[in-house]
Order: C-alpha cells, then sequence, then structure tokens
C-alpha cells in the first residue's frame, strides 16, 4: 500500500526537512496549476501559503519536479511576460495531467482514509 | 505518447544543450529575482533579502545538476563525459594503461579460448532442426562383450540394428552410422579421408537438405546393393573438387571400389560427432563390397555401427528406452551370434537396450577433454583473479595519488556515488579494452589448442565460432573483472573527508586511517594464489616429464612405422605370408635398415583386440 510514496526518485530525499511525505510533492504541483498557469516562484509561494506555512518547497526539489513532470507530459510550459514585464517560465496542465491529477488525488484520498481508520481503531 | 515525448525532449537536451542550459538559468535567476522581491516587500534590505534568498535556494549549481539528473539524457552525458575523461587519463599515464590492458587482454583472452572450445564440444547442439529430439539407442552397461569392435562408436552389430528399426516404436525414425577411413586414391600411395557408413535414414532423420544434387535415401541403402551412390561433405567437395558442379555422376573409388557422387551436404553440417567431420558418406549396404573378407555386415559378432533415432512427438527419451526394454529380451534372442560359448552367452541374452539423449551428437573428445577443459578454465579464472588482484593493486596507488583531486571535487559538491561511478567508467573502459583485444586474442588461442591435440592420422574438427555464449562469456568477465579491480579502490579513493584530505596537504589519508590494510590483503591473496598456481605447474610438467621419459621397454629411437595395404593383390591366404616375408627381406635389404617386423597391431597406437577363447 505504501508502495507509491516508496517508489519516488531519491531528489525527494531533500524534502524531508520540509516534512513533506515523499512522492506527493508532484500532485501538489498539478493540483496548484489546476486554475491556472503559474511560474515556478508562484507555485512555491502558493503551496507554502496554503499549507499555512507548514510545507516549503525547495527550489533543489521544485525544478527538478517541474522537469519531471513536463517530460511525462503532464505540464506544459512557455515563456510569458509576467505582471511586472519581466520574463518568466509559465508552466500549465495538460489534459493528460488533469486526469493524473484526478487519479493521485483519489488514491491519496482513499489512503488517507484507510490510515485515519487505522489510527481511529480501538486498540 | 508520453514515452516518445520525453524521447523528443531528451534528443532536445542534447542537440540543444545550450539553448536548454539557458533557459534554467533565467528560469532560476527569475525564481531568485521573484523570492528577494518578495523579501524586500516584507521589510529586508536588498542585501538582506538577497542574502536570505540563496540560502534558502542552496547552490544554484546543485539545483540545476538535480534538474538535469531529473532526465534520461543526463545519464547518457555523464557517463560519456566520464569515458572521455578516463580515456584522457589513459592517455596521460601509458605505462599503466599499457600494462593493465595487456595483462587484461591475456587473462580474458585465455578464458575466452577455453571457453570456446567447450562451448563447441560441450554446449552446443548438433546442427540439425530440433536436435533435442535426437536420441542415441545403445545397450545400457554392456560389459563383457565379445567379439570384434571397430570404428570408434562399436554400439551394435548390423543384425541389431535390423532388428531395432523393424521394431522400435519410440522413434519417428531411426538411423545406423559408423566412422571409418576411406583410402580415396585410385591406385598407388594411400589417400584416406574421413568416412561415414550411413543408413538409409540418416540424411532424412536428421532432416540435412543437399546444397547440390540429393542425399543418400533409403532406396540408395538397400541389401546387396551393387555400386551405390556416395555424398560428400561440403567441405571436401570444395578442397577435392574446387566446388565444381560437375561432380555430380563423377566417379569416387573408395578403397579401390569406383563409387558415384550424387550429392553435397551443406556446410555447417559436420555429423553427429562433435570434434571430428567426414568427407564421404557410404550406404551402410556397400560395406561387403568394400570391406571384401574383412566385412562386418554378416557377422553376428562385429560391433561396428551406432544407431540414433528422431522421437515421435510426446516420447521421452525415458518413454522410448523403456520400449527398447522391453524389445531386449527378443531382440538378443535373435541376434545371438551363434559362435559364443554359453558364458558369453548367457551375458549377451541379460543385455538391454536404452535411449539416451543425444542433442548435442556424440564425442569422444567431449569425453576425453571435457573434464580437463573444465580444469583448465578453472586455472585460467585463477590467472584472471591474479591479474585482477594486480590491477586492483595499481589502482589503489593512483587512488591515493588522486586523494586530493576525490576531495577537492566532494568539497564542491559532487556526490560519493557520482565519484563511484565516474572511477568505475574508468575501470570499465580498462576492462572493455582488455576483453575486446582478449576475444581477438582468444581466437587464435583456440585454434593453438585445438592443433595441439590433433594429428595428422587421427585429424579433429570443431566448429569455433563465436556465438552469443562466447559473447557473453567475455562481456561477463570484462564486467567481473571490471567490479573485482575496480571496485575497492574507488570505494576507497572516495572514502575521504574533505576537509581532512585537503589540509593534510601532499600527505594523503590513506596512511592516516587503516594503513594499506586492503592492500596486504591484496598481495597476500595474490601471492597465495600464485603459489597455488606455481606448485600446480610444477607439479604438471614433472608429471608431464615423467610421462615422457617412461621407459616403454623398447629403444624409441629411429623407428618408423608404415601402413600396408596389399587387398588390391587380390593374394590367396596362403600367400600372404610369403609375401609379407619377402616384403621384410626386401625392407632389411634397404642399407641403413637394422631390422624390420610385421604387426598386426603396433605397440602403444591404442589399438586392441579382444576375444574370450573359454
Amino acid at each position: 500500500m505504501f508502495l507509491w510514496i516508496v517508489e519516488g526518485s531519491s531528489d525527494f530525499m531533500a524534502d524531508k526537512a520540509s516534512g513533506l511525505v515523499q512522492g506527493t510533492l508532484d500532485m501538489l504541483i498539478l493540483k496548484t496549476l489546476e486554475l491556472q498557469p503559474m511560474h515556478g516562484y508562484g507555485i512555491a509561494m502558493r503551496i507554502e501559503q496554503i499549507s499555512k506555512g507548514v510545507f516549503q518547497v525547495n527550489p533543489g526539489s521544485l525544478f527538478p519536479a517541474f522537469r519531471r513532470l513536463e517530460r511525462a507530459g503532464w505540464l506544459a510550459s512557455e515563456w510569458r511576460e509576467t505582471e511586472n514585464n519581466r520574463r518568466a517560465k509559465y508552466y500549465a496542465l495538460t489534459g493528460l495531467g488533469r486526469k493524473q491529477l484526478k487519479g493521485e488525488t483519489r488514491e491519496w484520498a482513499r489512503q488517507a482514509a484507510a490510515i485515519a481508520r487505522i489510527l481511529e481503531a480501538e486498540s | 505518447m508520453a514515452l516518445l515525448k520525453n524521447l523528443l525532449a531528451g534528443l532536445r537536451g542534447i542537440l540543444q544543450k545550450e539553448r536548454v542550459e539557458r533557459e534554467m538559468d533565467e528560469e532560476l535567476g527569475e525564481f531568485l529575482d521573484a523570492a528577494v522581491k518578495e523579501k524586500m516587500r516584507g521589510g529586508m534590505s536588498r542585501q538582506e533579502a538577497l542574502r536570505a534568498a540563496r540560502i534558502e535556494m542552496g547552490g544554484v549549481e546543485a539545483v540545476k545538476e538535480q534538474v538535469r539528473a531529473a532526465s534520461w539524457e543526463s545519464r547518457i552525458e555523464t557517463v560519456w563525459s566520464d569515458l572521455r575523461f578516463g580515456a584522457r587519463l589513459l592517455r596521460l599515464n601509458p605505462v599503466f594503461a599499457g600494462a593493465a590492458i595487456l595483462s587484461l587482454a591475456l587473462g580474458i583472452g585465455a578464458n575466452t579460448a577455453i571457453f570456446q572450445l567447450l562451448d563447441a564440444v560441450r554446449l552446443r547442439t548438433l546442427p540439425v532442426k530440433n536436435a533435442q529430439e535426437i536420441a542415441r539407442v545403445a545397450i545400457d552397461h554392456r560389459n563383457g562383450a565379445s567379439g570384434n569392435f571397430s570404428t570408434r562408436y562399436p554400439d551394435l552389430t548390423f543384425a541389431m540394428w535390423e532388428q531395432i528399426r523393424a521394431e522400435q516404436q519410440g522413434f519417428s525414425s531411426v538411423f545406423a552410422w559408423g566412422p571409418n577411413q576411406f583410402n580415396i586414391a585410385p591406385g598407388g600411395e594411400m589417400h584416406n579421408v574421413q568416412g561415414l557408413w550411413v543408413s538409409g535414414e540418416f540424411f532424412s532423420t536428421l532432416g540435412v537438405e543437399p546444397v547440390l544434387g540429393r542425399l543418400l535415401s533409403g532406396e540408395d541403402d538397400q541389401p546387396g546393393c551393387g555400386s551405390p551412390g556416395a555424398t560428400i561433405s561440403y567441405s571436401f567437395w570444395q578442397r577435392e573438387y574446387g566446388g565444381e558442379r560437375s561432380v555430380l555422376g563423377r566417379t569416387l573409388t573408395v578403397n579401390r571400389h569406383p563409387l558415384s557422387i550424387i550429392g553435397v551436404t551443406p556446410p555447417d553440417f559436420y555429423g553427429v560427432e562433435v570434434g571430428r567431420y567426414f568427407d564421404v558418406a557410404v550406404p551402410v549396404c556397400a560395406e561387403p563390397m568394400i570391406n571384401g573378407e574383412g566385412s562386418q555386415l554378416k557377422s553376428r559378432s562385429g560391433w561396428w555401427l551406432s544407431v540414433m533415432g528422431r522421437l515421435k512427438p510426446g516420447w521421452t527419451v525415458e518413454r522410448a528406452g523403456a520400449q527398447l526394454r522391453a524389445i531386449s529380451p527378443g531382440l538378443f534372442e535373435a541376434t545371438l551370434p551363434p559362435e559364443f560359448n554359453p558364458g558369453n552367452a548367457k551375458h549377451f541374452l541379460q543385455y538391454k537396450l536404452g535411449a539416451f539423449a543425444a542433442d548435442s551428437g556424440l564425442s569422444d573428445l567431449r569425453r576425453d577433454y571435457e573434464k580437463p577443459l573444465w580444469l583448465l578454465l578453472a586455472l585460467a579464472g585463477l590467472v584472471l583473479l591474479i591479474a585482477s588482484a594486480n590491477l586492483a593493486n595499481l589502482m589503489l596507488a593512483r587512488a591515493s595519488a588522486r586523494e586530493k583531486e576525490m576531495a577537492m571535487r566532494m568539497a564542491v559538491g559532487a556526490s560519493r556515488v557520482r565519484l563511484i561511478r565516474q572511477l568505475l567508467v574508468e575501470s570499465l573502459l580498462l576492462a572493455g579494452i582488455g576483453a575486446a583485444l582478449g576475444a581477438l586474442l582468444a581466437r587464435s588461442l583456440s585454434h593453438a589448442l585445438l592443433a595441439s591435440l590433433s594429428t595428422q592420422h587421427d585429424p579433429l574438427f570443431v566448429e569455433l565460432g563465436t556465438d552469443w555464449r562466447v559473447l557473453g562469456f567475455t562481456t561477463a568477465l570484462a564486467v567481473l573483472t571490471c567490479i573485482l579491480f575496480g571496485l575497492a579502490p574507488a570505494l576507497r579513493a572516495t572514502s575521504v573527508a574533505p576537509g581532512l584530505a585537503l589540509k593534510e596537504s601532499g600527505r594523503g589519508t590513506t596512511q592516516g586511517r587503516s594503513p594499506f590494510a586492503l592492500r596486504r590483503v591484496l598481495v597476500v591473496s595474490q601471492i597465495g594464489l600464485s603459489f597455488t598456481l606455481l606448485v600446480g605447474a610444477l607439479l604438471f610438467s614433472r608429471s608431464l616429464n615423467n610421462l615422457a621419459g617412461l621407459d616403454a621397454g623398447f629403444r624409441q629411437s629411429g623407428i618408423l612405422v608404415t601402413d600396408i595395404d596389399f587387398t588390391t593383390l587380390n593374394l590367396a591366404n596362403e600367400g600372404r605370408i610369403a609375401f609379407a616375408n619377402d616384403l621384410l627381406r626386401r625392407v632389411r635389404a634397404i642399407p641403413g635398415m637394422d631390422a624390420a617386423a610385421i604387426a598386426e597391431i603396433v605397440p602403444l597406437s591404442g589399438n586392441g583386440i579382444n576375444h574370450d577363447i573359454l
């Protein structure tokens, strides 16, 4: 049942400090991009804000994740002007990425519920 | 689809490397910029914000390295650059590289050569279709047999073969065959070639197709056939007839009897005997004509044939063997040689036929040399082990010389795994070059080895091709030696504390920690192995020397042995002694001739005859 967590590549080791469960960064990035395309810093900030500072994603794991997700065909990227007239690379969710997000969310919910049941069970 | 995308993106990463790198720089710069702005908005000064953002980000180069590592093409790139770096190091150090490659080439070459021979005589199956269906029919535990045994595989007599053909059930077809030497000179000096007696089913059972004409079939092998056709092998066709198509219908004299050539077998077919070849195949029915009064065909105690067959679908060797066992009592009853005394007959009637897997053919070469070859392979393996240990020592010495390089690279952020990988790639480069040279060397070595076993009188033939097994073996050797001599030094070289190594300028840290423990182990094991080999070699050469100097009981120098065939003179029985005596008298008259004698069996020739007389 924990197989997919273990499967994450060694790049995630760096996330130990930020308290992120291995393998969940991909899902969080996909989720963040669900509404609109964003650039790298925006994504990092948003994850930090929404998690109320629980997850601090450092660039050392964020950018490899972008590269990996792009390679998997779940993200597309393009260079665009930012709000303050600078060029930045914007990432957007592809159709495949949307499907992946749905699947991962469902799986996560299923597992989280299962873990909760185990923890709440009376011994 | 995703895979294709990944592939294309990876190719872009390789081909447009600069652009991809520039974009990455730009993206990271943008990220840093945004972070600084954000922090300034929170009230930091520009200086403070920049510092804080940099600390958060960690090293820019480290991040870039991590991004690169997330894509497959970077692996290829690092291996490629490691290879180039390794090659450069080797070029800088030609003496080391030369010694390493040479010792590896010799070690791997010797191992590959021996394995090539083993592969050819032991591991490969017969070059016929569905070789796993071929089985040999022979008497299980034949002891106390009596009679005249000729050919290399005197399993059965002709009478038994006829019975087996008629009564067996487990084989879709069976055939009999026997190797023999044929004299194909029409007159004058003998010209012996490798011959085969084959029954009519031989080629069809094995599934051999002719490259020219037709092969011997059931029609050619009829009892009492007068002057049948002969099938020749591809190599004989090339050698004796220059591959001319007009060879069909030409006459071939076999022991002074004319036969006409009807067809040629394919180039890769050498018969069912591994380690031998054949030139001419003649039907079994021609044996009485060709051998004349020495014929074995009618004799019930003439053992000269070997029987093989192709199993019917669904029949196993065991099942076919059981059926043969079941028919054995009747079969041996019917083929009992009339001249046998009661004792011999009792033995004979208790014989049981059996079936034996023969998918890799028969081979006296295998029987005689398989064990020595495995032993030789083990010895060559030891030599390679010593070479590896030696090389490991050299690599260790190099490793301590490169300690500062390693420490420096670790200090600027290289991971230990990355450094070990690079060192292993360097070792693999050495092992690869060594193995390639070794494989070349092996070709001539294995031929030389075979030539040392082969004599003019007893020629051997082994198909010494390089097949996937040999290639796999050599590759495995290369990888194994690379790990043997490369891994420990690589682990050692990278287990330095960067600060310590850099501080202790020049002195290195290997001395500091465990002084030469690994190298001592290597040297001790090298000496141990070398001694084992040395003692073994000494004992071996001593035994060989003893054998060569063995007193055979007669003076061994100045002896000439000739085989004389005077069957064509058609002498009557009583005239032969007189002829031989006359011949001896004339030979003795030759100047310089001390003495001459005639013998049925030349001493130490390995031939023998055995008859029970009680």
